[in-house]
């Protein structure tokens, strides 16, 4: 299966530093002369993006252009905008600006996460046992995936704030009198993760959304768009549990779960899916992670420092609180949160098919190993010596690089 | 060292663990895991080799005065090895009930040796051997069929 990725290099302004390569946690990157990324590993989850200092990496996502594909256009815009502007932007005129920008129409996936929550909160009333990981976060999904295959089935299996959002505003189209073929939805996108989720799906075949934009994309003409009059304000129609979805946190709040662990920050997920993985971490309710620090706020396609971000959406989520109220979840059909088709692991890492091939490969590795100092320093552009043997032995690198190799490889 | 016949259809991962050392307690296992992964063991039997290893490494940092974890692959099974340099187990029998532990009163207060270690390893693998003297030290060996 070919995965789809959205974080790409511009070549042009990648300078070959490797820098890249050691925060990959999948293993992803060797740099040759430029950093090249290996499609199947990247999970998107942006730290690259975010390491890099010639702002080389960058996550591909559609245009403003592409909306003139379509007659009927909806803006989904991800909770995280409303941590991206200060004081002296009103956040019914960040809603506003999206039919500046050309749109016909906004769906807030603040009221998209309500819902969500609500469905979590009834799948988590009837469970017992080891506690679910929440599925919101693609890179997290992607994550497990391809490194914890086995705790896939300890994800919540609820469709995400994204997918629901996506099917509210078909539904919108729909009964504007638009063919669906006409209407355009566009999810305002904090990260290139969620870009991925639309482009390759993992719970379901097709995405009901048509395309992506960043945030970062839009932050100068939204910026503009809401100092002018010609910008008219619109209501932000979700409870403030909706909004504080965008911060780490936000999501146990939402289902109203006390019992429960907030983990951001790929690194620390990483480490935590570990534990799970040998048993630990059984005596919660709910693991809620995000790959970035501090949740969607901090999302590599942002503009604001995710600790000014988070603290403004908390804000707003607390100046215009409510409760979600259960009755509110007969509003949408309940097979909007269904996934479609089962996850499947992902095992990247996996030197043959044929265990006793695998089990070969892995001593002619060891054989290599053995001549390398093992400083895992990333100067021969591979994030580990041992990833730069496996290079050499699958025939992607030809020559054993190694700036301190001790002594030449006997075979 | 592993013989040139015998290695194409084995290969071994070992890794030094020491006494009381909690800051790396978990990187052989770790370093266990990532091979399993690299010659494509499937998730299931992956993370019940990945239990064994770690409750055998977290055994030999709270229970003995130092030892080595190793894996070895088979094409057919993978055994988990944790030999230790003592102090030995009296009662290898009674040591392996759920909630029988040895650890230290200190220990316990930390957190670890609840002695839920050896039933846990039981549990998960297919043939458990444990075999130890008093003085000398122990070797478990935990055999998983793929
Ligand atoms: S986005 Fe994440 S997974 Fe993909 S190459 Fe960059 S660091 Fe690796
Ligand atoms: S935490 Fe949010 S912004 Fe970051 S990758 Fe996950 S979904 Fe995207």
């Amino acid at each position: 299966m070919e995965y789809f990725h959205s974080v790409q290099l511009r070549e042009k302004f990648c300078n070959g530093c490797t820098l890249c390569v050691k925060v990959c946690p999948t293993e992803a990157i060797r740099v040759k002369e430029k950093a090249e990324i290996i499609g199947s590993r990247c999970i998107d989850c942006g730290e690259c993006i975010r390491v890099c200092p010639n702002h080389a990496k960058t996550g591909k996502v559609d245009s403003l252009t592409d909306l003139e594909n379509y007659k009927y256009k909806i803006a989904l815009p991800d909770p995280a905008i409303f941590g991206q502007f200060g004081k002296t932007v009103n956040p019914n005129k960040i809603l506003g600006s999206f039919m500046s920008l050309g749109f016909d129409e906004v769906v807030d996936v603040a009221l998209a996460c309500e819902y969500v929550s609500l469905a979590i909160k009834q799948v988590l009333r009837n469970h017992k046992g080891v506690p679910f990981i929440s599925a919101s976060c693609p890179a997290v999904i992607r994550l497990v995936q391809a490194l914890y295959p086995d705790l896939i089935k300890y994800l919540i299996p609820v469709e995400s704030p994204l997918e629901v959002a996506g099917q509210m505003a078909l539904d919108l189209g729909l009964m504007k009198g638009y063919e669906s073929h006409e209407i355009g939805i566009f999810y305002i996108s904090p990260c290139p993760a969620k870009m991925t989720a639309v482009k390759q799906p993992v719970a379901r075949e097709i995405s009901t959304v048509n395309g992506v934009l960043s945030i970062v994309d839009l932050y100068g003409n939204i910026l503009k768009f809401t100092q002018t009059d010609k910008c008219k304000p619109k209501d932000l129609k979700a409870k403030g549990l909706g909004y504080g979805w965008a911060r780490a946190g936000g999501e146990s709040l939402a289902i109203s779960c006390s019992d429960n662990v907030v983990i951001d920050g790929i690194e620390q997920v990483n480490k935590i899916l570990r534990e799970i993985e040998i048993g630990k971490l059984t005596d919660v309710e709910y693991i809620e992670c995000w790959a970035c620090v501090g949740g969607c706020v901090g999302g590599p396609a942002v503009v604001e420092n995710p600790f000014i971000a988070r603290v403004r959406v908390r804000k707003l989520a607390e100046s215009i609180g409510g409760a979600l109220d259960e009755q509110k979840l007969l509003e949408v059909p309940p097979q909007y949160f269904d996934w479609q088709t089962a996850l499947k692991p992902r095992q990247i890492l996996k030197y043959d098919s044929d265990i006793l091939n695998a089990i070969s490969i892995a001593n002619k590795v060891q054989e290599i190993l053995d001549c390398l100092p093992g400083f895992d320093c990333g100067a021969c552009g591979a994030p580990t010596c041992r990833a730069h043997a496996e290079d050499k032995i699958q025939g992607t690198t030809q020559e054993i690089n190694c700036v301190f190799q001790k002594k030449e490889s006997k075979k | 060292m592993m013989s040139s016949e015998t290695a194409t259809h084995t290969h071994i991962v070992k890794t030094e663990v020491l006494a009381m050392h909690f800051e790396r307690a978990g990187e052989g296992s770790s370093k266990i895991k990532k091979s399993l992964q690299l010659i494509g063991i499937g998730p299931e039997l992956l993370r019940r080799i990945a239990i064994i290893s770690y409750e055998a490494e977290m055994n030999l940092v709270i229970h003995s005065l130092g030892g080595e974890i190793s894996c070895e692959f088979y094409p057919d099974q993978v055994k988990i090895i944790a030999k230790d340099h003592g102090p030995g187990i009296a009662n290898v029998e009674q040591a392996m009930l759920e909630g029988f532990s040895t650890a230290t009163d200190d220990i316990r207060e930390m957190g670890f040796g609840a002695g839920i270690g050896l039933p846990n390893i039981k549990r998960c693998a297919d043939y458990l051997e444990v075999e130890s003297t008093l003085g000398i030290g122990t070797t478990l060996v935990a055999t998983v069929y793929l």
